[in-house]
């Protein structure tokens, strides 16, 4: 039975969890570090405080944040590795670290800084494990394998030990392998950390592919925004332990929208700013014949200062950039 | 539910694996040859022209220490656990991680792995060192076929009982990080009790009753005894019950350990 303290609930369900840890306290010299031994001092640190969230099978979910805001601590309770210090997780109707068995055969699990396959032999030969261990039918096996071979092309390295691969490579290897008992919830932790553009891409179509056509929910940590971009159409946004934000991925954008900027080549100069500021220029910086022009894309257009530039200034080019999820989540970051 | 599909499958991996390192294999296997012939050397000389010492367990020759030594080495490539550095290793590196999170036995997996490591040391390193050291000095044969077999008996107890020992000190990783000092410490105990390299019938009696009540005689002296015919079949009948003792035991004390690990065990890394 599946049944649980949280209630059944298809896809994942959080509620207050939280994960403390003690780290010893290091005194500085060589006096601190034998006291240290001998009558250790230690310091409590909360990495994830009280979260609660919902995620809805078939939903793609970008788990964001700083660095050591508590991301891979909660992936970890949510795949049973850490147990919680308080509060209650359920993963499809499972408690990761209660059920571990059970948890982990309705799971893939992706860790972009550790592979899990194994290092000294073919990729062939883990796949078999793989299957073995997760007792997969030959027939399912073999088109589970058919199928995503083809997709993260596989084929070209599959008889070679992993110690040899690329970084692409094995990481294409892992997703295929995290994939092979077909488990309903996927778990990525920095998928794509240390990966060109292209192998970039590679993954992020297969992430889509398995979220679109299969109806897998996917929860992902990156540092990324290419990944959020391209992947997510909802974002939990995490800072010292305790959510920041959730919601879809335009309404972070609307709210943290930096301003969009248009760069041109003006060799005359300015002449009139205050029509400028009029048609909707927040800041107008000039040096050496180009100006840079920022607005708020929400208030004017892009059109509207180019007209203005052009009717009462000699512009020769111009370019313009949008505001990219980037800089939404560096103003993001910035204002917690 | 017992998948032996699986743990196989994860036997030949290791095996495999191993067969990456072929140099280290190598050095190792010139290394443990040395060895041998250096126990050779200290046995002659403690015998000091003498052919045969009177003991508790009646009279030992010296072809039968000569015996002794090579059996105690082949021993070594069956009852062999790494199983506590293995643990340490994925503890320090995070890659414990890993095994929480698939549908497996964490004791079956290591069990698998290290027995695994060892069918690749006796095929590689064991068969070439016992044919080239029985061709230079020959084997003192069981006295009786009984002897043979009881021998043999007590072989899968030692090696399941060492591994037990070993993956309950490692265990105790999840409290303490790095535990492979713990090792180091079963390590000692192995070489001065086991009779590994000094049989217990040159014990003193007090050392004797010390290690009657430890597990280590079980590993090494007890089969090798058991081949050398200086042990009865009924002490020899004992023996084995007292492996499997220890075994049920350690079964139960590393359950104990597991469950509480589980709660403590901090992944490390990112």
């Amino acid at each position: 039975m599946t049944a649980t303290v949280t209630g059944t609930h298809a896809g994942i369900r959080v509620r207050g969890i939280t994960r403390e840890f003690k780290r010893q306290r290091r005194r500085p010299g060589l006096g601190g570090a034998v006291r240290g031994l001998f009558a250790p001092e230690y310091d409590v640190l909360t990495a994830v405080d009280r979260i609660s969230f919902d995620i809805e099978p078939g939903e793609v979910v970008g788990y964001i944040g700083p660095n050591g805001a508590g991301k891979s601590t909660t992936i970890k309770m949510l795949v049973g590795i850490l147990v919680p210090t308080s509060g209650e997780v359920s993963v499809g109707g499972i408690v990761p670290h209660r059920q571990r068995m059970a948890n982990a055969r309705n799971i893939g699990v992706v860790f972009g800084q550790r592979t899990q396959l194994w290092w000294d032999i073919p990729v062939s030969d883990t796949f078999k494990v793989i299957r073995h261990m997760y007792g997969i039918p030959l027939p399912d096996y073999e088109r589970a394998l058919a199928r995503f071979a083809d997709i993260l092309a596989i084929d070209e390295f599959m008889d070679v030990a992993v110690r040899q691969l690329s970084l692409g490579q094995r990481m294409r290897a892992d997703f295929c392998c995290a994939m092979l008992h077909d488990p309903d919830f996927i778990f990525l932790d920095e998928p794509t950390i240390g990966l060109d553009v292209v192998a970039k891409e590679h993954i992020r179509q297969f992430i889509r592919e398995v979220n679109r056509t299969h109806g897998k929910t996917v929860i992902l940590t990156t540092h990324d925004m290419g990944d959020i971009e391209k992947l997510c159409d909802r974002v939990i946004v995490i800072d010292k332990g305790r959510i920041m934000y959730d919601g879809d991925l335009d309404a972070l954008k609307r709210r943290y929208a930096a301003d969009s900027v248009i760069t041109a080549d003006v060799p005359g100069g300015i002449r009139d700013r205050a029509r400028l500021e009029a048609a909707g220029a927040k800041r107008v910086d000039v040096s050496d014949g180009t100006v840079t022009i920022a607005f708020d894309a929400a208030r004017t257009t892009a059109a509207a200062i180019v007209g203005e530039l052009l009717r009462s200034n000699e512009m020769t080019d111009f370019s313009t950039e949008e505001p990219d999820i980037e800089h939404v989540i560096r103003n993001l970051y910035a204002s917690l | 539910m017992f998948r032996g599909r699986l743990y196989a499958q994860l036997f030949v991996n290791e095996a495999i694996s191993h067969a990456a390192y072929r140099f280290n294999t190598f050095l190792s296997s010139a290394g443990r040859i040395v060895f041998i012939f250096v126990q050779f050397a200290i046995w002659r000389a403690l015998y000091g022209g003498r052919d045969a010492m009177e003991t508790d367990y009646g009279s030992v020759s010296l072809r039968e220490m000569t015996t002794y030594v090579l059996l105690s080495s082949a021993l070594s490539y069956l009852v062999y656990a790494d199983v506590i550095e293995r643990i340490d290793q994925r503890i320090k590196s995070g890659e414990i991680a890993i095994d929480f999170i698939r549908p497996i036995s964490h004791l079956l997996y290591h069990l698998a792995g290290v027995w695994g490591g060892s069918l690749y040391s006796i095929a590689v390193q064991l068969v070439p060192m016992a044919v080239l050291v029985i061709a230079i000095v020959g084997i003192e044969l069981p006295p009786t076929a009984g002897a043979g077999l009881l021998c043999l008996a007590l072989v899968p107890g030692a090696s399941l009982l060492l591994f037990l020992m070993s993956y309950t000190l490692g265990l105790v990783g999840f409290w303490h990080m790095s535990v492979w000092q713990l090792g180091a410490y079963l390590w000692m105990m192995i070489r001065l009790f086991s009779g590994a390299f000094i049989p217990l019938w040159f014990f003193p009696d007090w050392l004797v009753a010390v290690s009657d009540y430890l597990p280590f005689r079980l590993l090494y002296f007890a089969p090798i005894a058991a081949w050398l015919g200086k042990i009865t079949p009924a002490e020899a009948a004992a023996l084995v019950a007292h492996q499997w003792v220890w075994i049920g035991a350690l079964l139960v004390l590393q359950r104990v350990l597991w469950l509480a690990g589980i709660r403590k065990v901090v992944v490390q890394g990112g």
